[in-house]
């Protein structure tokens, strides 16, 4: 069932540029790509029990590596993606002893704490990054729609992987140790071992989020990491239903479509309605729309209790 | 003595700062120890109380009793209400927590920005403080003067009500042991109401008076509310002298630590966050991990 | 000596409380030892720190000959102590064939591996009409079984039963009974229970605590008419 929508929808995907105006395209693009970084939020939020509020940092880490060796003449799509993967996932290995040891609400608050050490650094380490005025990547594509499309295979490609990568082991391992962390480690799972590993691939994800941001915007600055972004992915990821990635997609894409359209509708007064859209699906969707038992992390917490 | 000179106005503004985010981040640490909210309305709740301020303040004398009140007042409300708003929230869940508290204080700065206006606001104290006074042959602001000794001494206030008092050690316990409350059978509503009211009236408070320090704006609610979580982060929940001293620190990097090192200081505040945090990652986090 | 667990002067304190107080245990390999007493006597405590699900707050516990008293609790199982715990834990988002195979998957090298040995497990446990259901669907004694089954799957040298007949029904009682009997010979076991019945019809050895200290140990027969024992469990007054 959930097939027979998969495939139009891939099509419908992949013939929208030559349907809408090259603005639309470009915003899709984006959206796009932030919905990749919102599905390495629902990796780990959702599948593996840590809620984050940073992963706008190694997205921010992937982004100025991208930007760099373009700005080096290092034109070739798939070297700069691997190496924003890279350091996005060098970046998760290096806080992931931040990270992996806590849970629940503290996540979020360390997770926070790693997103705005990143936008500091951004803003402030100006020969890498630009400072807060950005740095104008080197053009790459000609058209809006090539932009897109090289978004679109690159995000599916991941997509399809982190898809399959939880249907194998390692998502019953993740989602095990989501479920029950002191059953794992009675039964002999090393669970910060696979959590940092979740954590490293979530990374990695964000980075390549990074290197398409800086393909389809072609510019980047310490605003496309604000903390509001942080907040934002999390919002589209819990709409999205958390465990389902293809839901994060959607609920990232759907929740910064919207900020644009209200900053569009009622001129300065986005922050009300967008934060009217927080408040609404607190109350009406914490479970997403793909039902998720939020009750799970609760659990877990009192598991990961039982297990000092 | 002369080379020290010049750093010790900043070194007084950080003490200021410091006792500032100091009451500030109690409040943020009551909500988040004893009630385990992550509330990221909490500088929402701080800029409530330094627009009333703004608003109310004429450099009358008569002023600054009303504005204290009217100020407390208001942001304990929003506090309580805010509490009233999670009620449907399971406990527990922190995630939706989180979520509806940075809604509300999106919607909440935005509502602030039509009351008030876009431009950061001017805030009048009473004229006998709103001038310089010597200080060892430098001139200081009154009012910092003034501020750092009411500061200090709802400091130690706080730290009193907190040792001493049966209320207190009740937060101490909490914090320790979060399931501790569930087991003395109070309501856990009415818990997290009482936090949020608490915590409301600190951030208010410290919004009145430091309204000429930290002023109201529209990235005031942001700006606090990122500084008192360093300050929790680095102070951990355990100790009010662990808060006090991360305040005096971070204030300290704010004033004097610009002073001296003006492309470094902002590092240091987060990298002195991130040491903290891998330090503790066995030990504390782990601690925190059980709550 | 080569005894398979050895307490020494086990001590486990929750701020004034002390659970567990100076306890030396032995424990012969394939032995089948219960630990009984009244509620409080720290029984459960006891299971969590030899699992090490918490920590010690004086004393050492021998495994095998090994100071096992600074390893996590995965270590220790995969040095082959396995459990159950009192609340049965199960995973509940996975179904109860991939709840058994991620269980035995450490043991048996991936949870590919541990599918096959895992249907036969739920076939003896009466659960594999239930193999593709989540747990979270499971009634209370199925899950109580199911963390049997996962249990088991680990092939522990020593296993830890924390009351596996609580909330059980009678069906499920003799099945549970059954399972105890067919365990493997080598197996040493540590069971809690408050069913005296199972304990004395399964146990080899019987333990008594009372508030944290040992009581006696015995055989099933002693135990059953010591004066001692009958007093540690009425004399809760004296």
């Amino acid at each position: 069932m959930k097939r027979l929508i998969l495939l139009p929808a891939c099509a419908a995907a992949v013939a929208v540029p030559w349907v809408v105006d090259d603005y639309t395209t470009a915003t899709l693009a984006r959206l796009l790509v932030l919905g990749l970084v919102g599905v390495s939020v629902a990796l780990l939020t959702g599948v593996t029990g840590l809620p984050t509020l940073g992963q706008t940092a190694p997205f921010a880490a992937g982004a100025y590596a991208a930007a760099q060796l373009g700005l080096h003449d290092v034109a070739v799509g798939p070297v700069r993606l691997v190496a924003a993967a890279g350091v996005g996932a060098a970046f998760a290995l290096l806080t992931a002893p931040l990270v992996v040891y806590a849970r629940g609400v503290f996540v979020l608050m360390i997770t926070l704490a790693i997103g705005e050490l990143a936008i500091t650094v951004a803003s402030r380490w100006k020969s890498v990054t630009g400072g807060t005025d950005g740095l104008i990547a080197a053009p790459s594509f000609d058209t809006d729609r090539g932009r897109y499309l090289y978004a679109l295979l690159v995000a599916g490609v991941v997509v399809a992987l982190v898809l399959l990568v939880l249907r194998s082991p390692a998502g019953l391992l993740l989602r095990a140790s989501r479920d029950d962390e002191a059953r794992m480690r009675a039964s002999g799972h090393p669970v910060t071992a696979y959590l940092t590993g979740a954590y490293v691939a979530a990374g990695a994800i964000a980075g390549v989020g990074g290197a398409l941001l800086v393909t389809t915007q072609q510019y980047v600055s310490p605003a496309d990491f604000s903390f509001d972004t942080a907040a934002l992915l999390l919002l589209g990821v819990v709409i999205g239903g958390a465990g389902s990635m293809l839901g994060a997609v959607a609920g990232t894409a759907l929740v910064f479509a919207a900020r644009d359209w209200f900053s569009g509708l009622l001129p300065g007064h986005a922050p009300l309605l967008l934060g009217a859209l927080f408040v609404l699906t607190a109350y009406l969707l914490p479970r997403g729309v793909a039902g998720f038992d939020w009750r799970r992390i609760g659990r877990r917490d009192r598991a990961a209790k039982g297990a000092r | 003595m002369s080379e020290l000179d010049p750093y010790l106005i900043p070194a007084l503004d950080g003490v200021a700062y410091g006792l500032l985010l100091f009451v500030v981040a109690a409040g943020l640490v009551l909500s988040f120890g004893v009630a385990g909210i992550l509330n990221l309305a909490h500088g929402t709740l701080y800029a409530i109380g330094a627009y009333v301020a703004a608003w109310l303040a004429d450099g009358g004398w008569a002023a600054v009793p009303l504005a204290l009140v009217a100020g407390v007042a208001a942001s304990t409300a929003a506090g309580t209400a805010l509490a009233g708003l999670l009620t449907p929230v399971k406990r527990g869940d922190h995630l939706t927590q989180a979520l509806l508290t940075f809604g509300l204080a999106l919607a909440g700065g935005s509502l602030l920005v039509s009351a008030f206006g876009p431009d950061d606001l001017p805030v009048r104290v009473p004229a006998v403080l709103d001038r310089p006074i010597d200080l060892a042959g430098h001139s200081y602001a009154a009012y910092r003067l003034v501020f750092i000794v009411v500061a200090a001494v709802i400091a130690v206030g706080l730290y009193l009500t907190v040792t001493r008092t049966r209320a207190g050690m009740l937060v101490r316990a909490a914090v320790d042991d979060p399931q501790m409350v569930a087991c003395l059978g109070v309501n856990p509503t009415r818990v997290r109401v009482g936090v949020l009211a608490v915590s409301g009236a600190l951030a208010g408070l410290a919004g009145v008076l430091g309204a000429p320090i930290i002023g109201p704006g529209p990235s005031t609610a942001a700006t606090v509310l990122l500084l008192s979580l360093v300050v929790v982060v680095l102070g951990g929940l355990s100790s009010v002298g662990g808060t006090l001293l991360a305040a005096l620190a971070v204030g300290e990097i704010q004033t004097l630590g610009v002073a001296l090192l003006p492309t470094t200081a902002p590092f240091l505040l987060y990298a002195a966050m991130a040491v903290i945090l891998a330090a503790r990652a066995r030990g504390v986090l782990r601690r925190w991990s059980t709550a | 000596m080569g005894d398979i667990l050895i307490t020494e002067a086990l001590t486990r304190r929750y701020g004034s409380l002390v659970a567990v107080d100076r306890l030396d245990l032995r424990v012969a390999p394939g032995e089948r030892r219960a630990v009984i007493g009244p509620n409080g006597a720290g029984k459960t405590t006891l299971l969590d720190l030899v699992a090490g699900a918490i920590r010690p707050s004086r004393g050492r516990i021998r495994f095998d000959g090994q100071d096992i008293s600074g390893y996590g609790p995965a270590r220790r199982a995969r040095l082959g102590i396995g459990r159950i715990h009192q609340r049965p834990a199960v995973w509940p988002s996975l179904t109860t064939l991939d709840n058994v195979a991620v269980a035995a998957a450490r043991r048996r090298g991936g949870v590919g591996r541990s599918r096959r040995p895992a249907i036969e497990l739920l076939d003896r446990l009466g659960l594999a009409e239930h193999a593709g259901v989540e747990a979270a669907r499971l009634s209370h004694g199925q899950r109580r079984q199911l963390e049997i089954a996962m249990a088991l799957a680990g092939e522990p040298r020593l296993l830890l039963l924390d009351e596996p007949a609580a909330g059980l029904s009678a069906v499920e009682f003799e099945r549970l009974g059954a399972v105890l009997r067919d365990l493997p010979e080598g197996m040493t076991v540590l069971l809690v229970e408050h069913r005296l019945d199972l304990v004395y019809a399964f146990a080899d050895v019987v333990t008594v605590l009372r508030d944290g200290q040992y009581v006696a140990t015995g055989t099933p027969d002693e135990i059953r008419v010591s004066h001692v024992v009958r007093q540690a469990y009425s004399g809760a007054v004296a």
